[in-house]
């Protein structure tokens, strides 16, 4: 008899949560879906990412809403696990009814394409592949950032125009995880350092999780690259870092925009020192205008925690979208084609410099092609050149 | 006349439905399973397509776990076989769907079998390490031989027909599926209560004692190994049109354990262990589902905090069965059943 007790007792009580905190239905509200990994291996990115977007629309309900409407954010945890997140998808989507939703992974995102498509809801990417920002194929996938192959180039252009030597190119290897994020910017990237003179060595394919680099280092130190770019997440970037210091290797590391940001210098401890990174969002406490909220907001909901880049990228987001509501509930279109359309009319969308200005015409979803080098100095994220830009031209456009 | 159930032959205990109380259960469960899309939600239909493709998975599981006794880790990777070569035959080859479909579950069969062979040798833990190693293999070709995969970007799945049907609708998927899954329920019964399912008990059991009174082994294992990835094959190919993209990432070793833990939870080495197990799975998870997300909604500054308690109580739900339910829901059922079945005078 006790054992079922326990059993019931337990079955109660999260019955009796689930009942409890039902949600009060009001028309002046307009849904919107998080589909993101709050569990599985990349949940300590996804946990900041989240925290950014739920005080970016706390911050938004509390200076007037969506032209008066609330904006509720409606967060569902997909563990990294595409099943889990194509359920998720259709919860939100046909259950909830949303108007448009963010989709953390990109193994879901992949899958869930075609359903995108047809189904016509808008959705916000973390995943910024390149194969996203073209109308014609994804007609309804936005995401707030130029694409990780558009951030390649730029980091190759830096490596390029700051080279002295004159006697030989500067050498350069790539650092990926074997899987579709490692893999997307190779092809894009490996021609344009061609054309730009640029000389590429022997890939380094480092898997996740990440524990042990040092094959991949010892092998990568043969051709003795100048700079090595690293395609990876913070987690286990730090370990790529960490085993680099030890063997004592004198390439100068590049993280790419999932691989930098604050943990990366906590995880590695202080191996990040002296590597570049290439970033479109402004670090946490930029000198811009419009960080002062996103510094008040997070000091006064989470006192005492780590302000990140990746938590400024959820108020971008946030601030994307609800610019976007705005403009379609204005235009009496608050519907995914309408929200698409407003998108669409975005010229320079200005975030305050928290990113930069984004831009969505009808046939280009390209959001900017800007970003910034930054440097690890003394474990703090410094900006060493402003905005390197790359023309908006069609050469690798979608691909 | 007999009071209760009075078997006087072997026939008689064999049969699938002991009263004809159960048959019209059955009946009637069945009936409700098809009206079901008819007054349902779209998101309630491709919740139960889910749980559908999952049950045939379960059942092949069970039939090669519960039954054979061999541990295995690798049950997905055998999804993933059934859902490319279903997709690849559609789309590359032009094979027609109804052909297709049987032909992956073939297909996951015959690598099934091959990754079966180390059973000869290898019991338990051992074996179950074996397989954990199928499901590397298997991941890694499919992410690797791009020209046939599509390597890392996977591949798009051309919806199947069979003659006017198209299985891009939900709820055509979604009585393919229910088909299917009651086809294979009956299947598995069928092979279970066959001189095979007794070669597999006997094996499960004492392996020594079976091999001495005449049970080939090796040949019986082999069979269970094939006859669990023909069903995993099947869910394979219903999970392709299901998802309708596929990639190395929906099929990876998480989702193995997953269909491992609902044979638990269900019970292994019992026919409706599968369908108790998914159905308790599907449940406590879109109930958790609901739960953490309202809370998250109630209480937006702490959702990390309320993510947690779906992994926490997916953990605890298992120990709790591991520890006061080894047998599985199945089991309890018998027992509940039981108990009313005397009901008032139980004693």
């Amino acid at each position: 008899m006790k054992k079922r007790t326990i059993v019931f007792a337990v079955l109660a009580m999260f019955f009796c949560m689930g009942v409890l905190v039902t949600n009060a239905v009001s028309a002046d509200k307009i849904k919107w879906g998080v589909l993101i990994d709050l569990s599985g291996p990349t949940s300590d990115w996804g946990k900041n990412q989240v925290k950014g977007q739920l005080d970016a629309a706390r911050w938004v309900n509390e200076n007037g809403g969506i032209n008066g409407k609330k904006l509720e954010l409606i967060v569902i945890d997909d563990g990294y696990k595409v099943p889990r997140g194509v359920a998720g998808y259709n919860r939100l989507v046909d259950s909830e009814n949303v108007m448009g939703l963010y989709i953390q992974s990109t193994g879901t995102t992949m899958t869930l394409i075609k359903k995108i498509v047809k189904d016509g809801v808008v959705t916000i990417a973390a995943s910024f592949t390149s194969k996203f920002q073209n109308p014609a194929k994804t007609p309804f996938s936005f995401f707030v950032s130029p694409s990780y192959g558009t951030m390649g180039r730029i980091a190759i252009k830096w490596i390029r125009d700051s080279w002295k030597d004159t006697s030989r190119n500067p050498k350069l290897c790539f650092l990926y995880p074997d899987n579709k994020y490692g893999r997307d910017i190779l092809n894009v990237c490996k021609d344009y350092a061609k054309k730009i003179g640029v000389d590429v060595g022997p890939d380094q394919v480092i898997n996740w999780p990440t524990k042990d680099a040092t094959p991949q280092l010892m092998n990568m130190k043969r051709y003795n690259p100048d700079y090595a770019y690293i395609t990876s997440t913070a987690m286990n970037g730090a370990v790529i870092l960490k085993n680099a210091k030890a063997l004592g290797i004198k390439t100068k590391f590049i993280s790419n925009i999932r691989n930098f940001e604050e943990s990366l210098i906590k995880l590695s401890g202080g191996a990040a020192n002296g590597t570049y990174g290439v970033h479109p969002i402004a670090p946490y406490g930029a000198q811009v205008p419009g960080m002062k909220k996103v510094v008040v907001s997070n000091e006064k909901w989470h006192k005492g925690e780590m302000g990140t880049n990746v938590y400024v990228e959820g108020w971008v987001n946030i601030l994307a979208v609800t610019n976007a509501l705005r403009m379609a509930d204005k235009a009496g279109k608050l519907t995914p084609v309408g929200i698409r359309e407003a998108f669409e009319q975005f010229r320079g969308f200005d975030t305050g410099g928290l990113a930069p200005p984004l831009t969505f015409t009808k046939t280009d979803h390209r959001a900017s092609m800007a970003a910034k080098i930054y440097e690890v100095k003394s474990d703090k994220i410094e900006a060493i050149t402003s905005w390197i830009e790359l023309p908006r031209d069609k050469t690798y456009f979608g691909k | 006349m007999p009071a209760g159930l009075f078997h006087e032959n072997y026939r008689s205990d064999e049969r699938i439905f002991q009263t004809w109380f159960v048959k019209a259960w059955l009946i009637a469960f069945l009936i409700a399973c098809a009206l079901f899309p008819l007054v349902a939600s779209k998101y309630m239909v491709s919740i139960l397509t889910e749980a559908g493709i999952a049950i045939i998975a379960c059942h092949g599981l069970n039939v090669l776990t519960g039954f054979t006794g061999q541990i295995s880790l690798g049950h997905a990777a055998f999804l993933g076989v059934g859902a490319y070569t279903c997709t690849i035959l559609i789309g590359q080859a032009g094979v027609p769907f109804i052909v297709a479909l049987p032909l992956s579950g073939v297909m996951a069969a015959l690598v099934g079998m091959i990754f079966g062979i180390p059973s000869l040798r290898l019991r338990g833990l051992y074996l179950a390490i074996a397989t954990i190693a199928a499901q590397f293999i298997i991941e890694f070709v499919i992410r690797r031989w791009d020209s046939l995969t599509g390597g890392v970007e996977g591949l798009f799945v051309d919806p199947g027909s069979i003659g006017p049907i198209q299985f891009d609708n939900h709820i055509n998927l979604y009585y393919l599926t229910l088909v299917l899954a009651v086809a294979a329920t009956f299947a598995v019964k069928n092979i279970v209560r066959a001189r095979s399912g007794r070669a597999f008990v006997a094996i499960r059991d004492r392996y020594l004692a079976a091999e001495v009174i005449g049970v080939h082994v090796f040949k019986y294992r082999l069979m269970s190994f094939a006859v669990s990835s023909f069903f995993a094959g099947i869910a394979g190919a219903l999970m392709a049109q299901y998802l309708q993209v596929i990639t190395h990432e929906s099929f990876t070793i998480h989702q193995s354990i997953d269909y491992l833990a609902m044979c638990i939870i269900g019970g292994l080495g019992h026919i409706l262990g599968g369908i108790y197990g998914v159905g308790f799975w599907f449940i406590l998870e879109r109930f958790l589902e609901v739960a953490t997300t309202s809370l998250n909604t109630a209480f937006p500054d702490h959702v990390t905090w309320f993510v947690s308690i779906r992994e926490i109580v997916f953990g605890c739900v298992i120990v709790l069965f591991l520890i006061f339910e080894p047998d599985g829901l199945a089991a309890r059922w018998r027992t509940i059943r039981a108990y009313w079945k005397l009901w008032p005078f139980s004693y």
